[in-house]
């Protein structure tokens, strides 16, 4: 993490306790873009991932109280984020009829263009849409981590309070996650 | 055959062409306070009856003395419905049981009839 934004966050936090409104417009500008970017990899939706931002946001002011200056933001943010997204993916595995609805717009999100195309960027799309399936395969502790570790670039100790998990059991589901996408992806390695 | 670091680093160039083109509608901001406003709403009309009640009570003497009554009735009421939910079974059963158990107790029984 990064020491400074700890710290900008840390006085956001502390302002937005003493009922400061504007502290969590400050909060929003920093870390709306990986939240959402964060949720869509979670959910695959870049709606569903907006829609769930925009509670986590909500949630960061209605339990402000509850933070711990001195603490690390970046987790707790997650944290919220996480528990969000762990639902809303529940609800929607027991609503397949919205799956159906879900798919047509995932699908809609990157439309394939039907002009010629370099080689490299169809790879590359090809690639990437591979790596999305063989993450979104992966049991939910062990993509969380991943994906937390991959890209959102968090330490094995931030993941673990994150996911309320140790910093060694992080290391194990990294190491089964990359495992698992090593045969996953074994034709593109 | 490729040896460990190497898939590593495969692996990783792999995972980096996973990018997602998220975008932040001009409204997001104003979501989120909107979220935040019926939030408060909702949970300041969850107490809104307690309010109610304090307030109708504290007007009128009636009600509040209303309140003992009402809950010694409902106090009655649930002890003689636990009562009957949890009493022995009938005599009746009783003593068919212990002639299953005792058949000399139903022979002397039958007995001092006769």
């Amino acid at each position: 993490m990064n020491p400074e934004s700890g710290t900008l966050d840390d006085d956001a936090m502390r302002r937005l306790q003493a009922d400061d409104q504007e502290a969590l417009n400050a909060l929003m500008d920093r870390w709306q873009m990986p939240l959402v970017r964060f949720l869509a990899r979670v959910v695959h939706d870049g709606e569903e991932a907006l829609d769930l931002a925009q509670e986590t946001f909500a949630r960061i002011y209605e339990h402000r109280s509850r933070y711990r200056p001195g603490s690390n933001f970046k987790p707790w943010l997650f944290a919220i984020a996480t528990n969000l997204a762990r639902n809303h993916n529940r609800w929607k595995a027991r609503h397949p009829a919205d799956r159906f609805h879900h798919e047509e717009r995932q699908g809609s999100v990157e439309p394939v263009a039907s002009g010629p195309r370099p080689d490299s960027e169809l790879q590359r799309k090809e690639l990437s849409a591979a790596v999305r399936d063989a993450v979104g395969q992966l049991p939910d502790d062990l993509r969380l981590a991943l994906i937390l570790a991959e890209y959102e670039g968090m330490s094995h100790e931030e993941i673990g309070k994150t996911l309320r998990c140790t910093a060694k059991a992080v290391e194990m589901r990294l190491y089964r996650a990359r495992a698992s996408l090593r045969k996953a992806l074994a034709r593109f390695l | 055959m490729k040896n460990k670091s190497s898939e590593d680093s495969d692996l990783n160039r792999a995972l980096g062409a996973w990018s997602i083109d998220a975008e932040i509608p001009p409204g997001f901001r104003a979501g989120v306070w909107r979220r935040i406003r019926l939030q408060e709403e909702r949970r300041a009309g969850r107490w809104l009856w307690l309010g109610w009640a304090i307030e109708r009570l504290s007007s009128d003497v009636r009600y509040a003395a209303a309140i003992p009554a009402l809950a010694i009735v409902f106090g009655f009421l649930l002890g003689f419905w636990n009562q009957k939910a949890t009493a022995h079974p009938d005599a009746h059963f009783q003593v068919a049981y212990m002639d299953s158990l005792d058949p000399y107790m139903l022979a002397e029984r039958h007995g001092g009839k006769r």
